[in-house]
């Protein structure tokens, strides 16, 4: 006498059931797959594409970058900087405040720049002294200036 | 005649009556149990003078301001449908919000309810977001400004927070494709996913019945039914609301501000008062901890009911959740009119 259990007499009914099941499972697996590649590709037509390039866009002449005040530059697709001459160093910063992109403006009695949405405030250096900017200390962006004989460029990268 | 429809739409009597003759409790007499009706029926009103004002409306700026000036100064009737459309708006958050703390301190969101509790709160802010993509429409200063600021504190969102931004944006920044997606989501998007919630909303009351309840002055186990006693209250609540949103419309019509200047953002500049309590937040912190708290009080407030369930079970005894509940309302008040006072930034 073996002590091996004794095999249940097979009905013949398991191999389309567990030929049923791999269906099922092949069927939910393309499904998924399918649907899924669907809507990767929505929600990738959904986002477009953002391409930069570095453009350098001519501001003022040396001899016009004041030092009481900032200047408001304005560049032909409404790019913004705000430029001055900080102890005899040109400066350029962006106007906008770091916290959540309102624009920021300056006021000549305090010599600081003051965001008008969440009161942020900066100092004629760009550092963060106040409100949220300075709890998180993001100072406003500084642009890149290069004088070339006496004229006055800013480096922006802007969407191509 | 009566056979022709049954043949052509064979839908069984007995269940029509089934479903329409629903009993309800008795405390639903009472006008502030229905509520949760109020804000289904502003919607049908927003949905209305919403469609009749995309007659005119043109999605792309400058238009879209001149497009709202058109409806408002000139159209015949505009300016009621446009004055309408706004106070339903401001209604119905006052009254989801009023529906919300109703369901809240009731204890209507508990076991079995948790689910429609969730869909609630996406309901809310399914609303939240309509209003914010409505006033952003007109593309006036706050418009420009509020999407800039909300396309900033989306961008902040961890992990998902920059291709959040591009997907409202349409772009690196906010620009003139921008309001062709808020003008999307506005009369697309959101009417979509809010009638499927509202769908859901729904069947699930009607499955689980009405929370019961009873008043000490009502007699046990009293009900009326649904069809047509109370449909005539919700009918009679509708003609109310019309009536209240025609004299609001007549006494403070809808304004038009100065249109968007994308260069200068202007110096007293705040949204509309249902996010004072965002705007104060986010002047009260740093913006990564602004946005984690904001996060964190959407996540408790949707998993409310299984955080509630697991205090009732350690504390059977406890009213913790009504003075949270408390602590939350007066937190909400406090921030909201904390920012109403301050008349002048500076």
């Amino acid at each position: 006498m073996s002590d091996e259990p004794i095999k249940e007499p097979t009905t013949g009914d398991e191999q389309p059931s567990r030929r049923g099941f791999v269906t099922t499972v092949l069927m939910l697996a393309s499904l998924v797959a399918s649907y899924g590649l669907g809507l990767v590709y929505f929600l990738r037509f959904l986002v477009p594409p953002i391409r930069w390039r570095r453009r350098e866009l001519f501001v003022t002449t040396v001899d016009r970058v004041p030092s009481d005040r900032a200047l408001v530059w304005v560049g032909p697709d409404g790019q913004e900087a705000l430029i001055y001459n900080l102890n005899g160093e040109i400066v350029a910063f962006s106007n906008v405040c770091p916290h959540l992109g309102c624009h920021v403006h300056y006021r000549p009695s305090e010599q600081r720049f003051v965001c008008p949405c969440h009161q942020g405030v900066f100092d004629l250096e760009g550092n963060p002294i106040a409100g949220p900017p300075a709890e998180e200390n993001t100072p406003l962006k500084r642009y890149n200036i290069v004088v070339r004989g006496n004229a006055v460029y800013l480096e922006i990268l802007e969407e191509a | 005649m009566a056979g022709w429809w049954a043949r052509h739409v064979p839908i069984n009597q007995e269940t029509v009556r089934h479903f329409t003759s629903e009993p309800v409790p008795y405390h639903l007499r009472r006008w502030w149990w229905c509520l949760g009706g109020t804000p289904a029926y502003l919607f049908v009103v927003m949905a209305t003078t919403g469609i009749l004002m995309t007659f005119y409306y043109v999605p792309r700026p400058p238009e879209a301001y001149y497009s709202v000036q058109r409806i408002t100064e000139e159209v015949p009737y505009g300016w009621y449908i446009r004055s309408v459309h706004r106070w339903a708006a401001n209604l119905m958050i006052i009254t989801v919000i009023l529906h919300m703390m109703r369901v809240y301190f009731t204890g209507a969101y508990r076991c079995p309810r948790e689910i429609n509790w969730m869909i609630g709160v996406g309901l809310l802010v399914t609303t939240l977001l309509f209003g914010f993509t409505g006033y952003s429409l007109i593309y006036e200063q706050l418009s420009y400004w509020g999407v800039t600021v909300a396309s900033n504190l989306m961008e902040a969102t961890p992990l998902i927070g920059p291709w959040l931004a591009r997907l409202i944006r349409g772009g690196a920044e906010v620009g003139e494709t921008t309001w062709v997606r808020l003008f999307v989501f506005h009369i697309g998007v959101l009417p979509t996913i809010m009638t499927i919630l509202l769908i859901c909303h729904f069947t699930l009351i009607r499955l689980h019945g009405v929370t019961p309840y009873r008043f000490p002055d009502e007699p046990e186990g009293k009900t009326y039914p649904f069809f047509p006693d109370h449909v005539l209250t919700e009918l009679a609540i509708g003609v109310f609301l019309m009536f209240l949103l025609t004299c609001l419309a007549c006494i403070f019509p809808a304004e038009l501000g100065p249109i968007a200047n994308p260069l200068v953002t202007p110096e007293h500049i705040k949204p509309e008062w249902y996010f004072y309590f965002t705007f104060r937040l986010l002047k009260l912190m740093g913006l990564t901890w602004a946005v984690l708290t904001l996060g964190f009080m959407l996540f408790i407030t949707l998993l409310w009911p299984f955080i509630d369930a697991a205090i009732r079970k350690y504390w059977p005894e406890s009213e913790l959740s009504v003075y949270i509940g408390i602590a939350a309302v007066v937190l909400l008040c406090v921030m909201t009119v904390w920012e109403a006072m301050e008349g002048t930034v500076f």
